[in-house]
């Protein structure tokens, strides 16, 4: 296929399918002072205004050189196969074709699947555009970008931005219309997939045990008190996640804290540790150290039998017992 | 059998079957009850490439399979918790009913109701374990791995064991059930030796989270006939939820129970709290419906099941084996896989103080004179 001429300012470049388009950075610009245009870029002539398929860098870096022409393939017509589907999805797939060899990033695949999804079924246009950019029908990847799809636009930001990630997306679509809720939370910190799920279905589960409003759960959770504390992001994530677990569990917690105190009140100036059973199903408690030597041993030793007297033993021992719920007969 | 055409039970679209069991009574039966119901012979390992629908409400599929697994097995117990001992004559697999807690949903990968239809090697295992030594006991029962007379009805299992086991006194059966079925009492020889056992529950939920079930009133009436007759009743309240208001309900099912039945003829009660794996949960979850009572305080136990919190599941089932305990049932109620702690927190008292849980239950099944 023969190469044609056009001048850059020419083109249209603001089809829809050019979902990648990214401004030339300066290496591209100065190689195409310097080398000229190694790469055609990809155009269809349509007899008004030539439109720009692939290779917006190159025309955008072109415009900014005086006299500079761009080098373009013309697209040939659609064959037989393809010229059912709408024009736009033919150039889009066209712009992913040549765009192959881009590593595709989560927020690139969202702006893929956007431009998609509202021409074509998921299924149809996963079919399509799916080898391009790394989906298969079932794979989970393509069922969390489904999910993304379902969010409001103004979250993609927050994914470019690294605060989520598509692995996320089916939990924030199942909050349905209350994600606005948690949006000043998502916002605020860097969320990874398995933190935020413990967030979000701690907060809905324990909205939905109290038939309160999500709005209310956070509320209840102490989260908008969080925000304005000018924690550190990671101290703000912890708060965040210890407020909605505790919103959520909060006889477990209970049972977790008295259970620290205590053991913290009988270990204190020791070397020693105590655990509770897995979720307080058992009343023992496990006692942990480290020995190194002969003389952390006997060390151990007198530290045990120092503790052995302190009167939390009892306290720690029937914690459950002493927290268990009363009940009207 | 009269010449009254019977109605497919349970919506049930069509039957497999196992070639090598195609010409057993069990299928003969099917075949001569429903032969309305298109049935397919499999080759063997034809199954697996079975297309069946998961979703029952859709396609119901009876399965009579040659099972070649053991028919006699200890309850799946746990050690980290004590068990009944109780023993599993494996009849079938799946249940037809529609209970949103039931644990056989976790446990089983497809939705067909399965029967083992080989019913020579069934009863000659049968006959090896119960009569090589006839001093030995065995509590025995049905409704493990399915309800014990769902499909009573289209199979005849149950009366084909109560006629087997009336050579084995050594043999005592429990069939458990959510159903009022009693057609099977006519095939009891010695009512002495078998045991008729209902799941119970509080009324919102057993309204609510079971579907396809007898109601409470139907299944204690049925208990009444049942005690009538000699047979023990057994009662299982598993699971024991928690939910709003809870402490009504299981005092209204107590109240019912003992409306109908006297503490004397009941042999044994089951308390177990509501526990799940945690494949249940996702389940449930694609299915799009995690029921209300599933969002609670539950943490991990001893046996890799969620449980809910023990200072929460204490309480509650103190509570219910208390009122039961004051109608009379006093050592006849029993916990379903706890630890001696909740024991010790709801009775007073431990499974060795009894004797070993397993013993203890085996003395009230045989020895019913002195309970």
């Amino acid at each position: 296929m023969q190469l044609v001429s056009a001048h850059p300012r020419d083109l249209d470049v603001s089809g829809p399918w050019l979902f990648w388009a990214r401004d030339p950075s300066p290496e591209l610009v100065s190689s195409l002072a310097r080398l000229g245009q190694a790469v055609p870029a990809l155009v269809d002539f349509t007899p008004d205004k030539p439109r720009l398929v692939a290779g917006y860098a190159r025309t955008m870096a072109l415009r900014g050189q005086k006299g500079a022409v761009l080098q373009a393939r013309p697209v040939e017509p659609p064959d037989t196969q393809d010229a059912a589907l709408p024009e736009e999805v033919r150039l889009g797939l066209l712009y992913l074709a040549s765009n192959m060899e881009r590593a595709v990033d989560e927020s690139m695949l969202v702006a893929a699947g956007r431009f998609f999804a509202a021409r074509l079924p998921l299924a149809e246009w996963v079919e399509l555009a799916g080898p391009y950019l790394g989906l298969s029908p079932k794979a989970r990847k393509t069922r969390d970008l489904a999910a993304w799809l379902a969010l409001p636009e103004r979250f993609d930001a927050l994914l470019a931005s690294g605060a989520l990630t598509l692995a996320s997306a089916p939990e924030l679509a199942r909050l349905g219309g209350e994600i606005e809720v948690l949006e000043p939370y998502l916002t605020a910190v860097r969320w990874s997939r398995n933190s935020l799920r413990n967030f979000a279905s701690w907060l809905a589960e324990a909205a939905l045990a109290r038939g309160i409003p999500l709005s209310e759960a956070v509320a209840d959770a102490g989260l908008p008190a969080a925000l304005l504390a000018g924690l550190s992001p990671n101290d703000l994530t912890a708060r965040l996640l210890s407020g909605a677990r505790r919103l959520r569990y909060p006889r477990l917690l209970d049972l977790e804290e008295r259970f620290a105190a205590l053991s913290g009140e009988l270990c204190r100036g020791t070397r020693l540790r105590i655990l509770p059973s897995q979720g307080f199903e058992s009343d023992a408690a496990r006692l942990e150290t480290i020995i190194g030597n002969r003389q952390q041993l006997e060390e151990i030793l007198t530290q045990m039998r120092s503790i052995a007297a302190r009167p939390q033993w009892e306290q720690l021992w029937s914690l459950v017992r002493d927290a268990e719920d009363g009940h009207g007969d | 059998m009269g010449t009254e055409r019977l109605a497919v039970p349970w919506n049930l679209s069509r039957v497999l079957v196992d070639a090598a069991v195609a010409d057993s009574p069990m299928a003969r039966r099917v075949a001569e009850r429903f032969p309305e119901l298109p049935r397919r012979i499999l080759k063997p390992d034809e199954f697996k490439a079975e297309p069946v629908c998961e979703d029952r409400a859709r396609e119901s599929v009876l399965y009579l399979k040659e099972y070649k697994g053991r028919f006699l097995r200890p309850c799946p117990g746990t050690r980290k918790y004590h068990c009944c001992g109780y023993q599993i004559i494996h009849i079938g697999e799946n249940c037809p009913m529609d209970c949103s807690y039931c644990i056989l949903k976790a446990y089983f990968r497809d939705n067909v109701l399965k029967m083992w239809a080989n019913q020579e090697d069934f009863f000659r295992a049968l006959h090896e374990a119960f009569g090589a030594d006839r001093s030995r006991r065995f509590r025995v029962g049905t409704g493990e791995f399915t309800d014990s007379l769902a499909l009573e009805s289209v199979t005849g299992h149950t009366r084909d064991l109560l006629e087997f086991l009336g050579d084995y006194p050594n043999v005592v059966l429990e069939l458990k059930s959510k159903l009022a079925d009693i057609s099977w009492l006519p095939a009891v020889a010695r009512p002495d030796r078998v045991m008729a056992a209902w799941s119970l529950n509080a009324p919102e939920i057993s309204g609510v989270e079971e579907s396809g079930v007898s109601t409470l009133t139907q299944r204690l009436e049925a208990a009444k006939i049942c005690a009538e007759a000699g047979i023990g009743v057994c009662l299982h309240f598993d699971p024991v939820i928690h939910f709003p208001g809870w402490e009504k309900g299981y005092a209204q099912t107590i109240d019912m129970i003992f409306s109908k039945l006297k503490p004397e003829q009941i042999v044994y009660v089951s308390l177990g709290s509501f526990r799940y794996m945690p494949e249940l949960a996702l389940r449930m979850e694609r299915r799009g419906r995690v029921p209300a009572y599933m969002i609670n305080e539950f943490v991990r136990g001893l046996d890799g099941k969620e449980r809910l919190l023990r200072s929460l599941r204490v309480p509650q089932l103190r509570f219910i084996a208390e009122r039961l305990m004051r109608f009379g049932l006093a050592r006849k109620v029993y916990l379903c896989m706890e630890s001696e702690e909740v024991w010790m927190d709801v009775f007073g008292y431990a499974p060795k103080n009894l004797g070993g849980l397993a013993a203890h239950l085996g003395a009230l099944a045989f020895d019913r004179e002195r309970a």
